[in-house]
């Protein structure tokens, strides 16, 4: 999961994600890699900072695809600042 | 015949014995509640006799002299036995009507034999039943037995045949190997080889002895990939990165094939290079071809299924649950593989959690699959287990909205719920505000992402200010009702300072059969408490000292907080297991899982009346 490291994220960031997340989702990292990475540029595009937080407690963002992604989290400021502000505003958005 | 084609073999004599032991059963099982049905209807009429033979006006006797004739084997006379009942009922009518009659000595010794002829066959199906019923239970027995040994056959054979597991062959596996060698259809000289062959392979293990060399190189597969439009940079970099297991585990050949198919169906592009590798390594042409054909006839062709490798290929995961409880889905794979990909989930299962969403009311988009990506890929007796779990802390109650789905995907859910209860973050109703007691009701995604740390450092600070102040602590004063972030110290496990936390600030209750329970607690699948438990004095003195009013899920032992699921579900479990219920037991379950500082251990054993063995008593409530 070195591909994290484009996204601000470090070394010890990446251990203490694999330390606390399941199997299953370590596995949805490492296969879909590519779509991941998809998602992950979509959400810095949208000005979203927390993306370690996202990454380790909301990991079932990650098994959508880019579409249904960007069309449940839109580009929207205030959805966007909410996110910022603590990722577990994503609850409202149904992660 | 090799090892591989050795238990092949033995798993499919397992599973033709399990098929035809199976239709047996329930050939006995049918024949048993026709028996059933008949001794009943028997036992009704000689009940309704007993109670005055004017009853036999409204019964149908020629459907039980039919029985009479089947089940007794002795050559009655049908119409002769009809014609007497005829005019037996007949006297019993004219009775009725006022007239001056009676049935004559012939008539009543007539009925009278009927009645005791029909109890001979009450007692005669009675013994016809016991056999059925032994029958039936021997054969779930044995299947039971057979079903263990294929799982055990299932997870050996996995191991050898896959080129990537280096593991040596432990116990477990040798208990599954031996099933081969107590078969007495299986010819002796083959079972001395297979002995040999399993020696060897642990040898080979053991001394690193490569299993194969590799079948095809990663520039054949690079190639192949490129011929179906495969030839992103960022692809092929994603297939060079898992170059060791896609030569050690590729068939070419196989892999063209699903390709092709694939590409006919015009399907190709709509997967992404992770998954189509991992179906790769574990599916066929075939598998592919048969996902597809059901998917499409049931118009479920979407991104979920395109992006799930499990689905498309041939997963035999029906015993996923006593795999789990066995350690693991079958031999411990590495997440970071293809392989590992392609066998955590089956269609069967995907379906299933559906149908088990649907039933349940969820207010999800089944028909896209949209957002429920997590869910789906879930284990289904996991889901059903974590349902189960949510519902009886409280959530996903009838009537009421089913929106967060987060914590039906998440593991060990009930520790984390018990926890949150005691850190006072869910369900408090009664013991503190709201916006603060029932955080976790209102996210309820805080369930699966509290972790130990945050748990820990809670109950520490818990322990040491007033309920006020920790919730003022804890909550941001700017967030209305969300917890402040960065307050939770970041311990990490390995640089061990959270077991130096722990250690400074929190002490065990030191309960002597602890391990013992701990095992019990382990090894049991319950959910929630039987109603039993409740006769139990120990609980009884709980429920009535320490229970919070109009609060179903909590415990206050002098300000301790204790999750009353948790209890009763342990005393439970304890308690079925035959073990005596006594303050011990209690404290054992009013302590488990949770992180005390003295102070609150002793409030806790001080309030229970836990005496540890050889101290002091101390003074019972």
């Amino acid at each position: 999961m070195n591909y994290f490291k484009n996204y601000g994220l470090t070394e010890e960031d990446i251990k203490e994600i694999e330390e606390y997340l399941s199997d299953e989702d370590i596995n949805n990292y490492y296969v879909s890699e590519l779509r991941v990475i998809e998602i992950l540029d979509y959400l810095k595009s949208l000005g979203i900072k927390n993306i370690k937080d996202i990454l380790m407690y909301k990991s079932n963002i990650f098994y959508e695809s880019i579409n249904t992604i960007k069309k449940n989290i839109p580009n929207d400021k205030i959805i966007i600042e909410l996110i910022n502000e603590d990722y577990q505003n994503l609850d409202r958005l149904g992660y | 015949m090799s090892l591989e084609e050795l238990i092949n073999l033995k798993l499919k004599n397992l599973h033709d014995e399990i098929e035809k032991s199976q239709d047996d059963s329930s050939k006995a099982e049918k024949e048993k509640d026709e028996l059933e049905k008949v001794r009943e209807e028997c036992e009704d009429f000689i009940h309704l006799m007993s109670e005055g033979w004017e009853n036999v006006k409204h019964q149908d006797t020629e459907k039980l002299t039919k029985y009479l004739i089947k089940y007794s084997g002795l050559a009655y006379n049908e119409q002769e036995i009809n014609e007497n009942f005829k005019l037996v009922k007949l006297v019993y009518e004219a009775i009725e009507f006022g007239l001056d009659t009676n049935l004559t000595e012939t008539q009543i010794d007539f009925v009278r034999g009927y009645i005791g002829s029909l109890m001979q066959i009450v007692k005669d199906l009675d013994e016809k039943i016991r056999t059925k019923e032994s029958l039936v239970s021997n054969t779930k027995q044995r299947n039971i037995i057979n079903n263990d040994a294929i799982l055990g056959l299932e997870i050996l054979n996995e191991k050898i045949s896959d080129p990537m597991n280096e593991e040596v062959l432990d116990v477990n596996d040798f208990q599954a190997f031996y099933s081969i060698i107590e078969d007495e259809n299986i010819p002796s000289d083959i079972k001395k080889q297979a002995i040999v062959k399993f020696i060897k392979y642990n040898n080979d293990r053991i001394s690193n002895t490569p299993k194969q060399a590799a079948k095809v190189s990663i520039e054949d597969i690079k190639d192949l990939f490129a011929s179906y439009g495969f030839d992103d940079p960022k692809e092929i970099a994603f297939i060079a990165k898992n170059k060791n297991e896609l030569e050690a585990r590729s068939e070419l050949q196989n892999m063209n094939s699903i390709l092709s198919f694939m590409k006919e169906n015009k399907i190709i592009k709509k997967f992404d290079i992770g998954t189509i590798l991992s179906i790769c390594l574990v599916g066929n042409a075939e598998t592919v071809s048969e996902t597809y054909k059901k998917l499409s006839k049931e118009h479920k062709l979407c991104d979920f299924y395109f992006q799930t490798p499990g689905v498309w290929v041939n997963n035999s995961l029906k015993q996923e649950s006593k795999r789990n409880r066995y350690g693991g889905p079958g031999p411990k794979e590495n997440p970071r593989s293809l392989y590992y990909a392609a066998r955590k989930i089956s269609l069967e299962d995907v379906e299933r959690n559906e149908e088990f969403l649907k039933e349940k009311g969820f207010n999800i988009d089944l028909e896209t699959k949209e957002n429920i990506g997590k869910l789906l890929s879930t284990p289904h007796y996991k889901l059903v287990q974590n349902y189960e779990l949510c519902r009886s802390y409280g959530l996903y109650r009838d009537g009421g909205v089913k929106e967060n789905i987060t914590p039906l995907y998440g593991s060990c859910i009930g520790e984390k719920m018990d926890s949150l209860i005691e850190v006072g973050l869910f369900n408090c109703d009664g013991v503190a505000k709201n916006v603060y007691g029932r955080y976790a009701n209102r996210y309820p995604s805080a369930i699966i992402r509290t972790d130990d740390n945050a748990i820990t450092y809670y109950s520490y600070l818990r322990s040491i200010y007033n309920p006020d102040e920790y919730y003022n602590i804890i909550f941001s004063e700017t967030r209305n009702g969300m917890l402040k972030k960065s307050i939770v110290p970041k311990f990490t496990k390995r640089d061990g300072k959270y077991d130096m936390f722990v250690d400074t600030h929190f002490v065990n209750a030191d309960i002597s059969s602890k391990d013992d329970y701990d095992k019990i607690i382990s090894e049991s699948e319950a959910i929630t408490y039987d109603d039993e438990v409740f006769h139990e004095k120990a609980v009884f003195d709980l429920e009535r000292q320490f229970r919070v009013r109009d609060n179903e899920f909590l415990y206050n032992i002098d300000g301790v907080l204790v999750s009353r699921n948790k209890v009763l579900r342990t005393l439970s479990i304890l308690k079925n297991a035959g073990v005596d219920i006594t303050s011990k037991e209690v404290m054992y379950a009013v302590t488990k899982g949770m992180y005390l500082p003295k102070e609150s251990l002793d409030k806790v054993s001080a309030g229970i009346g836990y005496v540890k063995e050889g101290e002091m008593v101390h003074e019972l409530l």
